[in-house]
């Protein structure tokens, strides 16, 4: 068994990992749980030996393991796959995992006999047809999947799972739950690092949970589920159906005004949308993704695009935000048309966007990430003190993290940043890719609150969002998507009676 | 895919290597002294390119490699006239000792990637140059050194010489190529922490990379001080040394041997026919068409070609989409 005892590990003066002691068993899967920020990476990159420890061991059947390089840990049985999924991009899919094979436990295979044996996994995950595509021509679902296979065909004693079920859809991480049962095996022992809790609830057998840097508790998921400490610190409370306490907290809404300065706004509010997209098509190079959409977001609406993986829910907002030039199509912006418009320009009137995984600049502070947002708009810039406060007051923490580098936030914190940027430019019409990607269930409520707090505040909303149920909470209209077409609209509040909907996203 | 095509690619790779090598051999007894002089130039910038690209398919990019450049042409100098070694073993020597200084850098130098790398490389051939110019006493300083002529001035044995080492290199990256360390490599050149983790020993294999890509380019800078029979600090250590490789390998095509030698014998003439045409300007010429070709050809020649190769191979591609 892979043991793990005290633990510590501190950069500058913040212990990141702080006397953490666990065992993961043979046959047995251990889930690591905790707030973001809570070190369950950084325990992670301990034993992986990505980081070396302050002090603590780590031993694999009492061989010590601390000390070691990360080749000699992997080849002592210990493997782990990554949070963001790290393929190696030249290889093909038969390689990258036929790679780790040659390199991996048993390093007597040759070429030809890791070349079988990746086969072997290839056909259990179901990517024959694509062993030799390289890995940016998969699906992000199929990734995960290369990435669990490149670490199951090292043969190891201890695999290491680092939050493989983030990002899937609800559908898609039944698939996963039942790729991991599978991996269940009398010698293989398994420690994933999850924030689905349902799938944590589901597949462990014994749950750790990590706060500030310490173990928090140890438990049976039942046990962990109902105890009072990890309610309030990591998931939140409960939250009913209805969405009903977002809706009380909304009314309090700050005075986050949009662009225009009122004039025409309310009267056309009622006829115009805010957004209007006809026929949209847009590719990659001979791919097409898209195929003819029609959106419309009216004023001060929230509307939710949501859909499996792979859909084209990030090239719609692509094609809209001018980073992707579409193939046919028109996208019109407060009834002008902006289909052919650079992206620095339909920035500048009044459509912010949050990209995906946050893409903060990692070595600014906190406060000029922010600015950084006004900085090439000119009708904000001249108002950036107050609309700063504005956002600081939108996100309290914000301000006391102001002069602190982004990349040092928790993974909440920096989307609060991310969005919070995108406000700067004083938006009417915010649009949001997945804000709650990888985050742990308490800040996906906060960040589902900050949202609706902006939509009160008299902006519109366009948000893509794999997380159904909040989806549904928050919107006022969704459209599905399906292969690049959208295949439902409909007001969220009718969906909630829409059995087979509900079914098909799991929710059932 | 039916086995017959990649068999079909595979013959023709064959019998264009052996058509080659047959003409190579050929080649000195077919042309002029002027000719085979360009020849043995072709050949000197293809080792340097091919040496170069070992250490860069790690994912490590140097612009010092005249350090041992230049550090091999002094070594086989010196064991030439002081300790009175052949000129084929001084030439040896000269690359086991270039070997031997990149595995010691290895520790220091790998501490760090990328551009912090790259000039570390280049801060220390530079360093190098200084003190081949301080040590007059063995180096004779800026003076210079002179060296007897490499087979007593005969052409044709250096052109062989030069040759050897070029199919020596070639052979030895085809097996690489064929062993796991080709995805090892690979893997690391994407992520090394990623590449680690999967039991791949980063630093030990850049460290061999690196030796090898030192080594021979320390011989070819010995081959280059007995050929042109004279080195002094500035020619042994020229930035324009390190430069080459980077540029001919990236024209041609990175981390493919192909790309490497398309790359060497390309440019090396082009300049060379440049310099022959135009009486002023011709470097202004040079980089200009080198600034075309990599915009419109950002994998290389060997990536155009091999792309248009494979697109040809497999039309289900674009049928899929």
């Amino acid at each position: 068994m892979l043991r793990i005892r005290n633990l510590s590990k501190s950069f500058g003066g913040v212990r990141a990992v702080d006397n953490v002691s666990f065992d993961v068993p043979l046959g047995a899967i251990v889930a690591l749980i905790g707030p973001n920020g809570a070190g369950k990476t950084s325990t992670f990159n301990l034993i992986s030996g990505l980081l070396p420890p302050d002090s603590g061991s780590v031993t694999l059947f009492d061989k010590p393991l601390t000390g070691k390089s990360p080749d000699e840990i992997c080849r002592a049985g210990v493997a782990r796959t990554f949070q963001i999924s790290q393929l190696f991009e030249t290889l093909s899919i038969r390689e990258n995992i036929q790679t780790a094979a040659l390199f991996g436990r048993s390093t007597r295979d040759d070429v030809q006999a890791a070349a079988r044996r990746s086969d072997e996994l290839v056909e259990a995950f179901d990517l024959g047809s694509h062993a030799n595509a390289l890995p940016k021509d998969l699906t992000f679902a199929q990734r995960r999947n290369v990435e669990i296979a490149r670490a199951l065909v090292m043969d190891p004693q201890i695999l290491l799972l680092d939050e493989v079920l983030a990002g899937l859809t609800a559908s898609e991480i039944e698939e996963a739950i039942a790729i991991v049962e599978r991996v269940k095996s009398p010698t293989v022992g398994i420690l994933l690092v999850e924030h689905q809790m349902r799938a944590v609830m589901r597949l462990a057998d014994s749950v750790v949970v990590m706060m500030n840097g310490g173990v928090l508790m140890q438990g049976s998921p039942e046990e962990v589920r109902k105890h009072p400490k990890v309610l309030s610190a990591y998931l939140g409370e409960e939250i009913d159906a209805s969405g009903s306490h977002i809706a009380t907290r909304s009314e309090e809404a700050l005075s986050l005004n949009s662009t225009a300065d009122g004039g025409g706004r309310s009267v056309s509010a009622a006829a115009e949308p805010v957004l209007s997209i006809r026929n949209l098509s847009a590719g990659y190079g001979p791919l097409t993704a898209l195929h003819g959409i029609d959106i419309d977001v009216g004023d001060n609406e929230l509307v939710a695009l949501i859909g499996s993986n792979g859909m084209g829910k990030s090239t719609t907002l692509k094609a809209i935000s001018g980073l992707l030039v579409p193939l046919a199509g028109k996208v019109h912006f407060e009834g002008r048309d902006v289909t052919h418009l650079p992206a620095h320009s339909i920035v500048r009137l009044g459509l912010g966007q949050v990209p995906e995984g946050r893409q903060l600049f990692q070595y600014m502070s906190v406060e000029d990430n922010l600015m950084l947002g006004a900085a090439f708009v000119a009708q904000a810039w001249g108002a950036r003190r107050e609309r700063l406060d504005e956002i600081f007051a939108l996100f309290p923490r914000l301000a006391e993290r102001r002069s602190q580098r982004a990349g040092s936030l928790s993974g909440g914190e920096q989307q609060m940043v991310a969005i919070g940027r995108a406000l700067m430019a004083r938006p009417r019409l915010l649009m949001l890719d997945e804000p709650t990607i990888g985050l742990a269930p308490i800040v996906v409520a906060e960040t589902f609150e900050a949202i609706s707090r902006i939509k009160a505040a008299g902006v519109s909303v366009l948000l893509v969002e794999q997380n159904v149920g909040w989806a549904l909470r928050v919107a006022d209209r969704v459209y599905v998507m399906e292969s690049g077409k959208i295949v439902l609209a409909e007001k969220a509040e009718n969906l909630w009676a829409n059995r087979e909907f509900l079914q098909s996203f799991g929710l059932g | 895919m039916t086995s017959s095509a990649p068999a079909r690619w595979r013959f023709l790779g064959t019998a264009t290597g052996i058509i080659a090598v047959a003409a190579l051999a050929a080649l000195p007894f077919l042309v002029d002294a002027y000719m085979l002089h360009w020849a043995i130039t072709v050949l000197k910038f293809a080792v340097l390119t091919l040496a170069w690209d070992i250490l860069a398919r790690t994912g490590q990019v140097s612009f010092g490699h005249a350090a041992f450049f230049g550090l091999g042409a002094y070594v086989a100098v010196l064991a030439s006239s002081t300790l009175g070694l052949g000129q084929i073993l001084s030439m040896l020597v000269a690359g086991v000792v270039a070997a031997g200084l990149a595995t010691c850098l290895s520790a220091l130098f790998f501490r760090v990637r990328g551009i912090y790398f790259a000039i570390l490389t280049l801060a220390f051939a530079e360093v190098l140059k200084v003190c081949a110019t301080m040590l007059t006493g063995m180096t004779g300083g800026a003076m210079g050194l002179s060296a007897r002529p490499l087979f007593g001035g005969d052409a044709v044995k250096s052109y062989f010489f030069i040759l050897i080492l070029a199919l020596f290199t070639i052979a030895t990256m085809w097996l690489l190529s064929r062993t796991r360390y080709h995805f090892g490599i690979t893997a690391m050149r994407s992520s090394p922490e990623v590449a680690a983790a999967f039991g791949i020993p980063v630093v030990p294999i850049r460290t061999i990379a690196y030796s090898v890509s030192a080594g021979l380019t320390g011989v070819v800078g010995a081959f280059y001080a007995f050929y042109t029979t004279y080195i002094n600090p500035e020619s042994a250590f020229d930035v324009a040394i390190s430069v080459a490789p980077v540029i001919m390998s990236i024209f041609g095509g990175l981390y493919s041997i192909a790309g490497g030698i398309i790359g060497a014998v390309t440019l090396t003439l082009l300049q060379e026919y440049l310099r022959t045409t135009f009486e002023y300007g011709s470097l202004i010429v040079y980089g200009l068409l080198l600034i075309v070709s990599i915009l419109f050809m950002p994998k290389g020649v060997w990536g155009l070609v091999s792309g248009l190769a494979s697109r040809q191979r497999s039309p289900a591609r674009e049928v899929a989409s």
